[in-house]
């Protein structure tokens, strides 16, 4: 068998471009199947690690996942706000050791404008316990400071010192309502952390307030000129509602005592979600997509694997010769058979270990891009074991679908016998 | 005498209307040299092919080495093919893709029987033997198809001889020679097989080749089945 491989690794270097263009086309199915697998660990392990270290989410109740989109991952809408007087009871729970508030609603350019206070800045972890770090700048800290996310300033171009006015809901581009009046200046530029914040812009809950005083109903006052705003103070803004907040517990035993009593808080209809659970109901939810997105890089193997059965069968018409040879030597069923498919391993074989290397240097090539453009972070792992298994798999599938051309081979030499062919 | 070959009654058809071979009665003797001819088309490479146990006849029987081909397993024939014959064609002998020693070495590496008891070194020694009495030790590295026609047919004479086959069938290896090359190729055939013993069976239309042969056979004679 050994010396057979040797044979089938010459016959198919006589064959020099149709071999390598079949190892190459196996290799880029192999890397779009592993490449498909690290992008969606990535993706699965950036997302979970989008908030970490945080006991529960509490929001308005509703859906547990529409919570979690808008407060962690800066997608639609809450369905109500919860009072700063509710905030403020369960901020003073004694097994509560940090809360993070949050309110919602404002953008600019399509960038969500999230208030919050300093708590967000010295409590908030993503990444296990990474923290918010400054680029440049420190807390905004007046009503109209600003911190904008890593790649929001990029994107927008804005620098400390730039003013910006806000819009008024959520909206891509330029809204119908600006606050022109009330802009706002770039105090804080934050470092990037491959999370929706780097997306975002963060100005304090007093500033949010500010920028809607007069506003009636979700619109602007129309009779009142706004002269006097730019001289609010911060002492004087009283805020009313946030959107949502995050707690940090004690202890893990009483968070759980703790999502009791928000659940069944009985002054305003609120809902504590512990991140982990949310995080693995959304998951499942894209894991449709997921699903998907294998089953198509599966089919791209298995039709990597009929490419070279293909080849490997129209090329027994010009070796009609070499097998009414071999068959003259001696070579019977069992050695024209595992010729071929010592070829179709060779080729399998040779795929495999170029397309783990192509995905590798791919994987290298875009991680950047990806972490700058999608916040996922694809690291350079070695083969997982299933993974490894898969490879074998793909080989030995290799080695059962050559038995076609193989057997043909082998027909072929039967109906040739030892009479000459060209 | 010890027959390597006895056919009896041996009919053979590639498909199921006409007989292509039709043989009473054929007797190959250990050591013998016999050639074969008959006009293109009257049917010797399929006879060829039977011998070799490569097509398989139904009907009679056929005793190569004493075993009966007629109804044997292939592997069996494969396994007698490859440690106890050797096969020239007439053109084409050699894997494109091989040198010329290991398209020499080729059956005995393939056939564990051929290489009787002799180990890697006397296998290549013996090799070289061979060559260098066909003339062609000095090409030995080669790629096959970077070697003449007249060379090919000596590394097919090699590839047939080494490992001391009982049996060489040779179907027309000259008849894409030269007259001088056709003399001095079946020369260098003719000392080989009687060193190593060996029966010949060569097929050739060439008529001037018989007088080299002490015994002659026109297929036509022996056969009944009218083409
Ligand atoms: N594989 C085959 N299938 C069907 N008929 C064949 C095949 N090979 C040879 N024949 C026919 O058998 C006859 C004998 O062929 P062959 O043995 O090659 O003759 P020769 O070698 O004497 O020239 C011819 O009529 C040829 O057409
Ligand atoms: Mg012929």
């Amino acid at each position: 068998m050994i010396y057979l491989f040797k044979i089938a690794s010459q016959s198919l270097w006589n064959r020099k471009i149709s071999t390598l263009l079949t190892i190459f086309s196996i290799a880029m199915s192999i890397m779009l199947f592993l490449g498909v697998e690290r992008v969606r660990q990535g993706a699965k392990e950036s997302f979970s690690n989008t908030i970490s270290k945080t006991d529960l989410v509490v929001g308005a109740r509703g859906s547990e996942i529409q919570l979690l989109l808008y407060t962690v991952f800066h997608m639609g809408n809450a369905t109500n706000n919860i009072s700063w007087h509710t905030y403020n009871h369960f901020k003073n729970n004694s097994d509560v050791a940090w809360t993070i508030p949050f309110s919602l609603g404002d953008s600019y350019n399509g960038h969500r404008v999230i208030a919050t206070d300093q708590n967000f800045y010295l409590h908030y972890q993503f990444f296990g316990n990474k923290k918010i770090e400054f680029k440049e700048g420190n807390t905004p800290n007046d009503i109209y400071d600003v911190a904008l996310g890593a790649e929001m300033a990029t994107k927008e171009n804005l620098k400390l010192g730039d003013n910006i006015a806000l819009t008024h809901g959520i909206s891509e581009g330029l809204g119908i309502l600006i606050h022109k009046d009330k802009p706002f200046t770039v105090t804080a530029i934050l470092k990037e952390t491959g999370t929706p914040i780097d997306r975002a812009a963060f100005i304090t809950l007093e500033g949010m307030e500010a920028i809607h005083i007069d506003w009636q109903n979700g619109v602007p006052a129309i009779n009142k000129k706004n002269a006097n705003t730019q001289k609010i103070k911060k002492e004087d803004i009283k805020i009313e509602q946030i959107t949502s907040f995050l707690i940090g517990a004690n202890s893990r035993i009483s968070s759980l005592s703790l999502q009791r009593e928000i659940n069944n808080y009985k002054k305003e209809p609120i809902m504590g979600v512990i991140p982990g659970v949310a995080l693995s109901q959304l998951w499942e939810t894209v894991s449709y997509a997921e699903t998907a997105l294998q089953i198509v890089s599966i089919f791209v193997v298995i039709i990597g694997l009929i490419g070279m059965m293909v080849s490997l069968y129209t090329s027994l018409e010009s070796r009609r010769r070499e097998m009414a040879i071999l068959r003259a030597i001696g070579a019977g069923r069992i050695v024209i058979v595992h010729l071929l498919v010592a070829e179709a391993i060779f080729l399998s074989f040779s795929g495999c270990l170029f397309g783990v290397f192509f995905c590798y240097f791919f994987v290298a090539c875009i991680q950047s891009l990806l972490l700058q453009n999608l916040g996922i972070l694809i690291s350079l792992t070695a083969l997982s074991f299933h993974e490894y298994l898969y490879l074998i798999f793909v080989v030995i599938l290799s080695a059962l679908i050559s038995h076609i051309p193989a057997i043909k081979a082998y027909r072929n030499s039967l109906i040739d016998g030892l009479s000459i062919r060209t | 005498m010890n027959p390597i070959i006895k056919l009896k009654n041996l009919k053979y058809s590639y498909k199921k209307e006409k007989n292509i071979l039709d043989i009473s009665d054929f007797t190959v003797n250990e050591g013998e040299k016999i050639f074969l001819y008959g006009p293109s088309g009257c049917g010797k490479t399929t006879l060829l092919s039977i011998l070799a146990g490569i097509i398989p006849a139904k009907e009679g029987s056929l005793k190569i080495f004493g075993t009966e081909f007629i109804g044997a397993k292939n592997s069996l024939k494969d396994s007698i093919r490859g440690s106890q014959m050797g096969y020239i064609f007439q053109m084409f002998n050699l894997i494109p893709y091989l040198n010329v020693l290991d398209n020499i070495l080729l059956p005995c590496k393939l056939n564990f029987k051929r290489r009787e008891d002799m180990d890697k070194k006397s296998l290549i020694i013996k090799c070289k033997e061979i060559s260098k009495a066909l003339n062609i030790d000095n090409i030995l590295t080669k790629k096959a198809n970077e070697i003449s026609v007249g060379q090919q047919q000596r590394v097919a004479a090699a590839r047939a001889l080494l490992g001391s086959p009982k049996l060489i069938i040779a179907d027309e290896p000259t008849s894409s020679l030269d007259s001088d090359a056709r003399e001095l190729f079946l020369e260098n055939l003719f000392s080989q097989c009687e060193a190593q013993k060996t029966t010949l069976i060569f097929v050739s239309h060439d008529k001037s080749l018989m007088k080299f042969f002490p015994r002659h056979i026109a297929l036509p004679d022996i056969n009944r089945a009218k083409l």
